[in-house]
């Protein structure tokens, strides 16, 4: 157990001083890497934050899409690996054309689209603006 | 396509269904054009140099190739060259509907709205490649850097794109 401030907290603190402090100082293709920097640094803020239930529920919606029982994993890297591999499953069964049309395509554009957004949550909450302002609500 | 594809099966380091659907979408629509001209292969704003008395200059044509007219206006639509102004689709400028009456006008070249259509989703995906291979240049080492390594995660801004498009 480490001692506040959080994680989150100091690369909070981090970008802030980026933004406020190094950005105006500088110019060019250096101000752009700077603030490059600083969204960085807030992607994985968020990631810490959203990360765990981002990956639940996307294990769940894709073991529902496959027809498959929803595995009962708890490590963070159990669940990445879990998603990766259904996720490729999935991309085969696009690939061959299961999806191409019918019931099952709307199943599963709604779920790639679910775990889309929950992405950009992460990696861009502003895009697009007037969808992603909250970036704390992840939808099921 | 097919080259385009190759790359994003080689490069991704996870697997992308939007981009399977965007895919087969693509390969049961295209256009039948037996229309061959100069492409210039990246036609944006961007690569356009304006003075006060218009255009000046038009740049970076190494991607240049022979090909249907319909791609550069379909790259014109793409989502990442709008800078945000979603509500003028081409370039953050103008409507489709008002960009082609003008490139029809100038060109007294007919636009295809569905073969700028199937453009513009093969230019989404595209950009949508390039980040996946901006962020491996990165990862493999070949040039450290943090503006290419960010790049990584704006591949799912492309991935929404193709979803809203084909859907």
């Amino acid at each position: 157990m480490q001692d506040r401030p959080t994680s989150v907290e100091l690369l909070e603190a981090a970008a802030e001083f980026v933004d406020r402090e190094i950005v105006p100082a500088i110019e060019g293709a250096r101000q752009f890497q700077a603030r490059v920097v600083a969204n960085v640094m807030r992607i994985v803020a968020r990631e810490i934050q959203l990360e765990d239930p981002a990956v639940r529920l996307e294990v769940k919606a894709l073991a529902r899409l496959l027809g498959l029982e929803a595995p009962h994993l708890h490590s963070l890297d159990d669940l990445r690996k879990a998603s990766a591999s259904m996720g490729k499953t999935l991309s085969t069964r696009i690939l061959a054309g299961e999806a191409d049309s019918g019931a099952w395509r709307a199943e599963v554009l709604a779920a790639v689209r679910q775990n889309v957004e929950n992405k950009l949550r992460i990696a861009n909450p502003r895009y697009p603006r007037e969808r992603y302002r909250d970036a704390q609500i992840l939808t099921e | 396509m097919k080259r385009y594809e190759e790359n994003f099966r080689q490069l991704a380091l996870e697997p992308h269904p939007a981009f399977e659907l965007a895919f087969r979408w693509l390969y049961g629509r295209v256009p039948k054009t037996s229309r061959r001209t100069l492409v210039h292969g990246d036609y944006r704003i961007g690569n356009v140099i304006f003075g006060p008395e218009g255009v000046r200059s038009i740049l970076d044509w190494e991607l240049a190739h022979l090909g249907d007219p319909m791609e550069d206006v379909g790259w014109m639509c793409v989502r990442a060259w709008r800078f945000g102004n979603d509500q003028k689709p081409v370039g953050g400028l103008a409507s489709r509907e008002d960009f082609f009456r003008a490139y029809e006008k100038a060109s007294e070249v007919p636009v295809d709205p569905d073969a700028a259509r199937f453009w513009e989703v093969f230019g989404n995906l595209r950009w949508g490649i390039i980040t996946i291979s901006q962020a491996r240049t990165h990862i493999d080492g070949f040039v450290k850097s943090v503006e290419l390594a960010s790049i990584g995660r704006r591949t799912a801004e492309t991935e929404l794109e193709l979803l809203n498009l084909i859907e």
